[in-house]
């Protein structure tokens, strides 16, 4: 008898922890897309893969895509390049059409043959791309001239501060190891970005990784250690403790800059040092053994386009409204098209005057060095 | 019995424990009802996380496919592990002491290496990050569990009715589910509770071996993290502590014994004492 | 595996043989390759070109001092970690076992299980709100006049993390050995003049070593793996051995390198985890030995 009660309450809570959720399930389901002849695209799946809320699953990106076309665009989202590779060789392909890479990363997935070279006369907007991201080797193209990363946004690492903690000018990563900010500072938890810093603070040039002295770059990540508060690799983890007046300079992102610089209860600067400042561009590539070809040049055709770049620069699409974060584009007319209010929140007033890619180390031997130095930085 | 005074030491012990695991559960279902994002000052008062939490929200989908999956990793779990601890019985102690070392080498591995060493075996093989993987994965941290909690049940229970049936002519089937699982059927429950709470919740295991474009709860919240966190996290949370506590008082209500459900080292230790 | 046996196994045992393949494939197997990995030179794959045998790998490791400085930190980490646990939890699972009346005992046990149910990063998540400057820890105590840092991005922010995280599975495994000792037991041995303390010694601590082991080693070993804690709240010198292993998967996909610091990490925690076991084996016998 006393089972079957028992039975009776495991089955109970069991029914209960699955209806918890039930009012969530089947929301899943897929629209059907009626055949329409205006739209080629009818019943064609693009699989992208991109970092989770990372602009491109916007409604005025990948539902006015799918509005356009008749497609229906599917996003995976990954955590991590690393694990983007992993699962394009093992089999990810298979499914995966087009992802997006930084440009510290588009060489390394070319290399092993993961992604497309693409003829740039497929993808028309190419043309619209400023000069100063076109045809930008190595990243996007190899020594035979091919191109194989289209680029999609851009932006800068910088120095940020709290005037309200920090009473004096901070102009140099240098500044940084000012005694008056010991146990306040952080950086990205990120090996190409404490390089860049590290080369920065040395006086090194981190675009030439292969000829620096990687010893002077230790012992500037060494000293800048001693003034760390800790790393972030997210954006709360830097929102959080600047907030909290534990955060008081450092590195930062374009995204809690525009959180910060918004919210009324704190203070921030940006500065852009003259020596030069960390950059990332953010490109996008087809995924080699895709069965959407076309249809993922049309994507990136679409996201290189003047509305798209201009939507993604504003947060601002009349036809898709919505609260959306801000990026850099790289589409010339979208930046000619900025206001100076907008300049700001995108970090490009004041202007940075040198931009340091984050590298790519071909030579695995080196990289092992620098990822070692990286991995004495952060522990 | 003891005296009252050091009792008393004991108990306060008991309530400043218990305290201090409270607290953060009382904070996210304040911080739940808390307009303030980040932090818990200036407190206002607003049920807007719910509100999201059941309309835009990406959470609802990955909990319930997290519930779907655990569900699937219990009962495989459940099934393979009962079996096992019926199996083990038949085990001379020699090979049971041998089986049980075995068995409990996904427990005492760290997760983490777990996790590493099926990315790359199932990398070898090829099939990489996989729904497949990720439940294999799964299945293997929490079946010594199960094991175990059975294996302890069997070997408190009264092993005479079922020679008795036998020797009365039973069919073999017939004494296993008539006798046999009937008295192990606690130990059996209590594995899959077990098996279920560690599968929902297990976010390293799934970490390294969940496919790009598949969310479990705890990954999904591992990269809502990363990308920006938001408070509808907490009113998910205040939901599950909310369901967990009916659930418990259920369970207790109806005479179900944490004692047994947990007593998952009785199990090993008095076999190794045999 | 049976032929050294003389008496034929009994057919009941063919039972075990699912979880018997899946053991071997998806725990020996995997360990195997671990150690096999270590001396690959290059990242493996299906269909990829299988990789060139190098010693780079474990040369590399030997001579990182970052990586033995952080085992070391690691294993002093879950040390400390395990031994809170076990000074938290002893006291609350006695008074569970012991104090609280019997009816009431599954009532707390559920209460400290609960916890379970709810996702760990988002315990951590609010255990950093209450813990940073401005949280409501500091506050509460800035109105109680005291001027405090905030324990946030520190080691200490890990150590209690980790053990909030881990206290109750210490609860459980002593509570389950506790509660088997039997209370006349004690009631005998106090009524027969035995001290409170040498009735500690002498039968609950001895009686209540497997629970305490199997505590332990339910503690310590994921506590010495971990790497997700110590990024979120350790600050800059938080980094553990698994951070490190974490980033040779998530951070530059270095699987040989990986696969030799996993298996050194597991070699040290398995020999740690013998020496823990042998040692409160001679204890119990010692202790226990007062007895006869």
């Amino acid at each position: 008898m006393k089972i079957n009660k028992r039975f009776l309450a495991a089955a109970l809570s069991a029914l209960m922890m699955l209806g918890l959720c039930s009012c969530g399930g089947g929301s899943d389901t897929t629209e059907d897309t009626a055949a329409d002849p205006s739209k080629p695209y009818a019943g064609h799946t693009l699989y992208v893969a991109n970092w989770q809320g990372y602009n491109s699953d916007a409604d005025y990106c990948e539902k006015a895509f799918e509005d356009a076309t008749g497609c229906a665009v599917e996003h995976v989202y990954f955590n991590s390049y690393e694990e983007l590779m992993t699962t394009l060789m093992t089999g990810g392909n298979q499914t995966i059409d087009a992802v997006v890479l930084s440009n510290n990363y588009t060489q390394w997935f070319h290399e092993e043959g993961l992604i497309m070279n693409v003829d740039p006369a497929l993808i028309p907007n190419y043309e619209l791309v400023a000069d100063v991201y076109k045809d930008l080797a190595p990243y996007a193209v190899d020594e035979e001239g091919n191109l194989f990363a289209f680029p999609w946004c851009n932006g800068t690492s910088s120095i940020a501060y709290n005037p309200d903690y920090v009473d004096f000018e901070i102009e140099h990563w240098s500044d940084l190891l000012d005694p008056r900010l010991t146990g306040h500072v952080m950086v990205l938890n990120g090996d190409g970005d404490d390089w860049v810093i590290g080369c920065l603070l040395a006086g090194e040039d981190s675009d030439d990784i292969e000829n620096v002295d990687i010893e002077k770059v230790r012992a500037a990540l060494m000293e800048l250690k001693g003034q760390l508060l800790g790393f972030w690799a997210t954006n709360d983890e830097q929102i959080m403790p600047w907030l909290a007046g534990d955060f008081w300079a450092g590195e930062i992102w374009s995204g809690p800059y525009t959180e910060l610089i918004n919210n009324p209860d704190t203070n921030i600067k940006l500065v852009h040092p003259e020596e030069g400042t960390v950059g990332y561009i953010d490109y996008w590539s087809i995924v080699e053994g895709t069965d959407e070809f076309d249809l993922a040049c049309e994507w990136i055709n679409w996201i290189e386009s003047t509305e798209q770049q201009t939507a993604m620069a504003t947060g601002v699409s009349e036809a898709y409204p919505g609260d959306y974060f801000t990026y850099t584009p790289i589409n010339a007319e979208a930046i000619n098209n900025l206001t100076d209010e907008q300049k700001v929140i995108l970090q490009l007033d004041p202007m940075p005057t040198t931009i340091k890619l984050l590298p790519y180390i071909a030579d695995p031997e080196l990289k092992d060095q620098w990822t070692d130095l990286y991995q004495e930085f952060v522990s | 019995m003891k005296s009252k005074g050091f009792n008393a030491v004991m108990l306060a012990c008991l309530w400043v424990v218990l305290a201090f695991m409270y607290i953060p559960i009382i904070a996210i279902i304040g911080m739940s009802f808390n307009a303030t994002p980040y932090g818990m000052f200036p407190y206002v008062f607003t049920t807007d996380w719910y509100e999201t939490l059941f309309t835009t929200s990406n959470l609802l989908p990955a909990c319930w496919y997290s519930l779907k999956f655990a569900f699937a990793v219990t009962l495989a779990a459940v099934v393979i592990g009962t079996m096992t601890a019926f199996g083990l019985q038949a085990y001379a102690p020699k090979w049971a002491n041998r089986f049980h070392f075995v068995l409990q080498l996904p427990i005492i591995i760290p997760w983490l290496v777990t996790g590493i060493s099926l990315l790359l075996l199932f990398s070898f093989l090829g099939s990489g990050r996989s729904v497949l993987s990720m439940f294999l994965g799964n299945l293997i941290v929490v079946l010594p569990y199960v094991v175990l909690l059975v294996n302890g049940r069997f070997l408190s229970m009264d092993r005479t009715p079922e020679a008795a049936a036998r020797l009365l002519g039973a069919r073999p089937a017939r004494v296993f589910f008539d006798i046999t699982l009937p008295a192990i059927a606690p130990g059996v429950l209590a594995g899959g509770i077990m098996a279920m709470i560690m599968c929902f919740n297990n976010f390293v295991v799934q970490y390294y071996l969940i496919p790009i474009g598949v969310q479990t709860l705890p990954t999904l919240v591992f990269t809502r993290i990363r990308s920006g966190y938001q408070a509808d996290l907490n009113a998910l949370s205040a939901i599950i502590v909310l369901v967990s506590v009916v659930v418990v008082i259920l369970l207790s209500k109806l005479g179900f014994s944490a004692g047994g459900l947990f007593g998952m080292s009785s199990g090993t230790q008095s076999k190794k004492g045999e | 595996m049976n032929n050294r046996q003389k008496k034929n196994i009994q057919p009941t045992a063919l039972w075990t043989a699912p979880s018997i393949v899946m053991l071997l494939c998806l725990t020996v197997i995997p360990l195997l390759m671990l150690l096999v990995f270590s001396f690959m030179n290059h990242n493996i794959f299906a269909g990829q070109p299988w990789p060139g045998w190098t010693f780079d790998n474990i040369t590399r490791m030997v001579q990182s001092d970052t990586f033995w400085r952080l085992l070391g930190k690691s294993l002093l980490i879950a040390g400390v970690v395990t031994l809170i646990c076990i000074l938290a939890a002893y006291p609350a699972a006695w008074a569970i076992a012991k104090v609280v009346k019997p009816q009431n005992r599954s009532i707390f046990m559920m209460v400290v299980i609960l916890p379970f149910f709810t996702s760990q990063l988002l315990l951590i998540y609010a255990m950093m709100n209450l813990l940073q400057s401005g949280g409501l820890l500091l506050t509460m105590l800035e109105a109680l006049g005291i001027q405090a840092e905030t324990l946030l991005y520190t080691n200490k922010a890990t150590v209690l993390v980790l053990t909030y995280e881990y206290l109750p599975y210490m609860i459980l495994c002593l509570y389950s050995s506790l509660e088997g000792i039997g209370d006349n037991l004690i009631q005998a041995s106090l009524t027969l003049g035995a001290s409170k303390w040498k009735t500690f010694t002498n039968i609950v601590f001895p009686m209540s070593v497997p629970g305490l082991l199997s505590g332990i080693l339910l503690v310590f070993v994921p506590v010495a793996g971990s790497f997700m804690e110590p990024g979120l709240v350790g600050g800059a010198n938080g980094a553990m051995v698994g951070s490190m292993i974490d980033t040779q998967y998530s951070g530059s996909l270095n699987m040989g390198y990986g696969a030799a610091l996993s298996c050194t990490l597991l070699i040290v925690l398995s020999i740690i985890m013998g020496l823990t076991r042998l040692a409160t084996a001679r204890a119990q016998r010692s202790i226990g030995g007062d007895m006869e």
